[in-house]
């Protein structure tokens, strides 16, 4: 099952994007709080290895909150098996694309390697793409539906054009 | 205390503390939750052993020698009207085995022998430990059952088994336990402030319906007890830290508190980093088909008065004794993995 829809983060997260953007602080990928309750924003329990994972990668990985404004959502929904919302900061290399993939696999294996991930698991993936124009902040946002397995293919087909796509995942083989 | 669409009143457990709840899915909460149905039939067999031995030797006259069931659970009910039939016939056998245990008890308590009620006491303190503990093993398998076939084979040690078998042998001990305990020790309809409630142990865990509490919340490390989503410790791996204790404050280390706790202030000692919820804010608690902790359920349920009054011919009062018989009843959910886990 590969299903790619368009995704909006709430106001409440742009707006804290904008910020992080004017303050020049923005990651290359940004962990955004991907359970939204009663106009409330909170991290899933997942999460709280999101900065773990990216330890050693040259990708810049940090949450959109900082610790004292951070919070989680804790309860069981036995229906998706892993909720990811990200913020992407588009450049023009497919470098920043490949990084955000290998980060978002990073997560799925340190989930399969703590046992709370199985295999073939339904994962939904939120990706905002982050454009800069000057000091203002563009945003489009897809949400991805797939197969763990199949995760790699999906979001690159997602993010990127036609034509760079299979030249991404040749060099995501490599 | 919550209300079902019925109206009817409710209580159930909704969080436990102190205690290491299962991942919310993956192949480790299907492991966690083996493990401890596992556990809890061991101990419900360990203690139906230890009271049956108890209850033979209460009842080794010859006048009433051979009146425990033979070991086979309550038969599955096809149908209301067999349920019905059966648990009303099953109900008046065990009133005539407890007369006739009792007169036998009375009897020996007359001639100076007191030792036959003193081992059926005891007895009974055995069997309500070993019905609560298989109620909890069915719970714990049951949730396994929702993510692994029936016929998947465990490994115990030297011998394998299936879940569907293991799940089978929690349901007939629960039904078996319940039988012998409300046939000779009976149980209690609860009054409390002007509402009945009914708690039994049999019926209860065959309820589909579990509490999920969500709730918002920090992680924070045990380590070092900072925010364990920024932090560098890793869960599972063991760090040396330096012990810090002080009057009436419990360990750094162990989280143990006055003579029960070894170490010393100042001591290193290794630790394995956990992650402990902090800041708690309750949002809701609902009811959901899989809760995070299988164990989180209905404990008691609303019997209504015309329910009550329709079973015993009058509306009892505050201070009546009002016995219920559901354990006695056969099981309405069949016997097989995929019904007992099905409906939920």
């Amino acid at each position: 099952m590969n299903e790619v829809v368009d995704w909006t983060p709430s106001s409440e997260v742009v707006a804290r994007l904008a910020t992080r953007l004017r303050q020049g602080t923005l990651p290359d990928i940004t962990v955004l709080p991907s359970q939204r309750r009663d106009g409330d924003d909170f991290y899933s329990e997942s999460d709280s290895l999101a900065l773990k994972v990216a330890q050693g990668a040259s990708t810049h990985v940090d949450f959109l909150d900082g610790e004292d404004q951070r919070r989680f959502l804790a309860e069981y929904s036995a229906d998706v098996a892993m909720q990811l919302a990200l913020g992407w900061l588009t450049d023009l290399s497919g470098a920043g694309l490949l990084g955000l993939v290998r980060y978002v696999v990073q997560r799925i294996r340190a989930a399969k390697g703590n046992g709370t991930l199985a295999e073939g698991a339904v994962l939904e993936i939120n990706v905002a793409k982050l454009i800069k124009s000057g000091q203002d902040l563009e945003i489009e946002g897809l949400q991805i539906k797939v197969r763990d397995a199949d995760v790699a293919r999906a979001m690159v087909f997602a993010l990127a054009s036609r034509e760079a796509a299979e030249n991404l995942l040749e060099e995501l083989t490599d | 205390m919550k209300r079902t669409n019925d109206g009817l009143k409710m209580r159930g457990l909704v969080a436990r503390t102190n205690v290491a709840l299962p991942p919310p899915t993956g192949p480790a909460r299907t492991r966690h939750c083996i493990n401890e149905g596992l556990s809890e039939l061991y101990s419900a067999h360990t203690a139906a052993w230890r009271a049956e031995m108890l209850l033979r030797r209460a009842l080794a006259g010859s006048e009433v020698r051979g009146i425990l069931p033979d070991g086979a659970a309550l038969q599955a009910g096809k149908s209301a009207s067999f349920v019905a039939q059966r648990g009303a016939e099953r109900v008046t056998e065990w009133f005539s085995l407890r007369d006739r245990a009792f007169d036998y008890f009375r009897t020996e308590l007359l001639l100076g022998n007191a030792n036959p009620f003193q081992d059926y006491r005891n007895a009974g303190g055995l069997l309500r430990s070993g019905l609560n503990a298989s109620g909890r093993s069915f719970l714990w398998l049951k949730d396994a059952a929702l993510d692994v076939e029936a016929d998947a084979v465990l490994g115990l040690g030297r011998s394998e088994t299936t879940l569907g078998d293991l799940l089978h042998d929690a349901h007939c001990l629960l039904h078996r336990l319940g039988e012998i305990f409300g046939g000779l020790y009976g149980c209690e309809v609860v009054h409390e402030d002007g509402t009945w409630f009914q708690e039994c142990a049999v019926h209860l865990p065959h309820v589909p319906l579990a509490n999920s509490m969500g709730f918002s919340c920090r992680y924070t490390c045990t380590v070092c007890g900072k925010d364990s989503s920024s932090c560098p410790h890793i869960r599972g791996v063991s760090y040396d830290v330096q012990v810090k204790r002080s009057e009436g404050q419990s360990c750094s280390a162990c989280e143990l508190t006055g003579t029960r706790c070894l170490h010393s202030h100042g001591e290193t000692v290794a630790v394995a980093a956990n992650v402990m919820i902090t800041d708690i804010e309750l949002r809701e608690i609902s009811f959901v088909r899989r809760a995070r902790d299988p164990l989180a359920r209905i404990t008691s349920i609303e019997i209504e008065a015309s329910e009550l009054a329709g079973r015993l011919g009058r509306v009892p009062g505050p201070k009546d004794r009002v016995l219920c018989h559901t354990c006695m009843y056969p099981c309405q959910h069949g016997h097989s993995v995929e019904a007992a886990a099905g409906p939920d």
